[in-house]
């Protein structure tokens, strides 16, 4: 998971591995998605998202069904 | 709840405490010292912990090697939040420091195609702005992730 300073670069990365069927977020993207992720991970009653709430997460941010799909 | 669950509880916000504290993730000693318990006691909670996804281990060891979005090691995701230097192991993980602290915070990381530095400012309200175009790209699909999570 790691950052690129354009599409141009996270492209020729994917060429350069192979991993040609990598998926790129925005910030506007991967920030909200890090915060609802780890927002509550030090509070006593921190538990992991269920399915069902991470793909509900998912879908709020418009992320790629196929990719992001966990069933 | 279970007794079990009830210990695992304890365990996991004496690690929470050490990293919100001291800035650090303990050790199965720390944990078991802070709660003033037996070590097998605690490294079997890790264990249940390991299997849970709940933190990565380190290689041939229940030890944490990153209680995610933190890391015990240095790494090129530095994370500045809280007050404290933190390192993450990926880039999701650096833009989830400053939530999990609920802080504002700075990340330092590379592009992972040209090596050239890159800076984002996270608010504390979940938004994070940096030079134009940055952005996040994860290689492997969400179901993968932990089939080999050091990997991902």
């Amino acid at each position: 998971m790691l950052f690129f300073r354009s599409e141009e670069h996270a492209r020729t990365w994917r060429e350069r591995t192979g991993m040609t069927g990598a998926n790129v977020l925005s910030l506007d993207q991967a920030a909200p998605l890090a915060h609802a992720w780890y927002a509550r991970k030090l509070a006593p009653d921190w538990r992991r998202h269920t399915v069902e709430e991470a793909e509900a997460l998912f879908a709020t941010l418009r992320l790629d069904r196929e990719f992001w799909r966990l069933r | 709840m279970t007794e079990r669950a009830d210990f695992d509880r304890e365990v996991r916000v004496a690690i929470a405490r050490s990293i919100r504290e001291r800035g650090a993730i303990p050790t199965m000693h720390d944990v078991a010292r802070a709660l003033g318990r037996e070590a097998p006691d605690v490294d079997a909670s890790f264990a249940r912990m390991i299997e849970g996804h709940v933190f990565i281990p380190r290689e041939g060891s229940h030890e944490i090697h990153a209680y995610d979005p933190f890391c015990t090691d240095p790494t090129a995701f530095r994370v500045s939040a809280g007050g404290r230097d933190w390192s993450a192991i990926c880039g999701w993980d650096a833009l989830g420091v400053p939530p999990a602290l609920g802080a504002s915070g700075t990340i330092d990381a590379r592009c992972g195609d040209c090596d050239e530095p890159l800076h984002i400012v996270v608010g504390r309200d979940g938004s994070a702005t940096a030079e134009s175009g940055t952005l996040l790209q994860i290689g492997v699909p969400a179901r993968e992730f932990w089939t080999n999570i050091r990997f991902t």
